[in-house]
């Protein structure tokens, strides 16, 4: 059984290489291949600017936070960036525990990273 | 002294990454169910995946390979045994290195994720989380890891 997770896509005003990804439900070794397609798709279809939205991402694995760095790294590489909000205390506590707090990009309101951008 | 058993619950499944889910998912109930907290329930979650996930993917050599795992749970404390037919022999060095070096990472001065191997990244979460793990690889290379975990005031929180 695969776990399930929906990504919901949102436009960003006056930001045309911009979007929001809602993450919905749990990542882990069984559907980061689905999600690395879709956020791929987006980067190499010139949307170089993502929010991840993690509110409604209740679990996230090893494997998953591998792919978010990989994410975050190649947003980067093509000049821009993956900015991850509202991260919860769970998850939040598992990118602390492999020391990735430094290496993501974490904000804790919308609005704010949207201004980052 | 503990005056009650442990409660048991042991599980064998096909060595596919599909069964990990519905396992890490179900344990996380049984502790809910019998009284831990969300939180620690979550982070016992978090290592049954990991240890499951690790067994499948580096102790799996053939096709049909089964993966045992057993859960003690005590009044104070959970404990997983996972048990699997043994990997190749550089991921089980590997393995061996990722359980027994635990003090490695904490000589870098560097980010913790650029010094490890991506494939030891679920066994170092699992390190943090749990206070003791045991490797055992016997003559035919079947491998067992135990992990415990006790539950305190932290897990509360």
């Amino acid at each position: 059984m695969l776990s399930q997770i929906e990504l919901q896509y949102e436009d960003i005003k006056d930001k045309s290489n911009a979007k929001i990804i809602r993450f919905v439900g749990d990542l882990d070794a069984t559907n980061v291949e689905k999600v690395v397609e879709k956020v791929f798709s987006l980067l190499n279809s010139g949307i170089v600017n993502i929010v991840a939205d993690f509110e409604r991402l209740r679990y996230v694995n090893s494997t998953g936070l591998g792919i978010l760095l990989h994410f975050s790294k190649s947003a980067k590489e093509k000049g821009g960036c993956f900015k991850i909000v509202n991260v919860n205390e769970n998850v939040y506590e598992i990118i602390e525990i492999i020391g990735a707090t430094t290496l993501l990009e974490i904000y804790d309101e919308l609005d704010e990273v949207i201004n980052s951008l | 002294m503990e005056s009650t058993k442990p409660y048991k619950i042991a599980l064998s499944f096909p060595g596919n990454l599909e069964y990990v889910s519905p396992v890490r998912k179900f344990i996380s109930e049984i502790l809910i169910r019998r009284s831990f907290s969300e939180k620690f329930a979550y982070r016992s979650e978090v290592i049954v995946d990991e240890i499951c996930t690790n067994a499948i993917c580096y102790g799996c050599k053939s096709s049909n390979a089964i993966i045992h795992f057993t859960c003690f749970i005590h009044e104070d404390r959970i404990e997983f045994e996972i048990k699997d037919e043994g990997g190749k022999s550089e991921d089980l060095n590997r393995l061996k290195v990722a359980v027994d070096d635990p003090k490695e990472r904490q000589k870098s001065t560097l980010s913790p994720f650029k010094e490890m191997e991506k494939e030891c990244l679920g066994l170092e979460i699992v390190k943090m989380l749990s206070e003791k793990i045991d490797l055992d690889i016997d003559e035919n290379n079947v491998t067992t890891i135990r992990i415990e975990r006790k539950c305190k005031a932290v897990d509360n929180l």
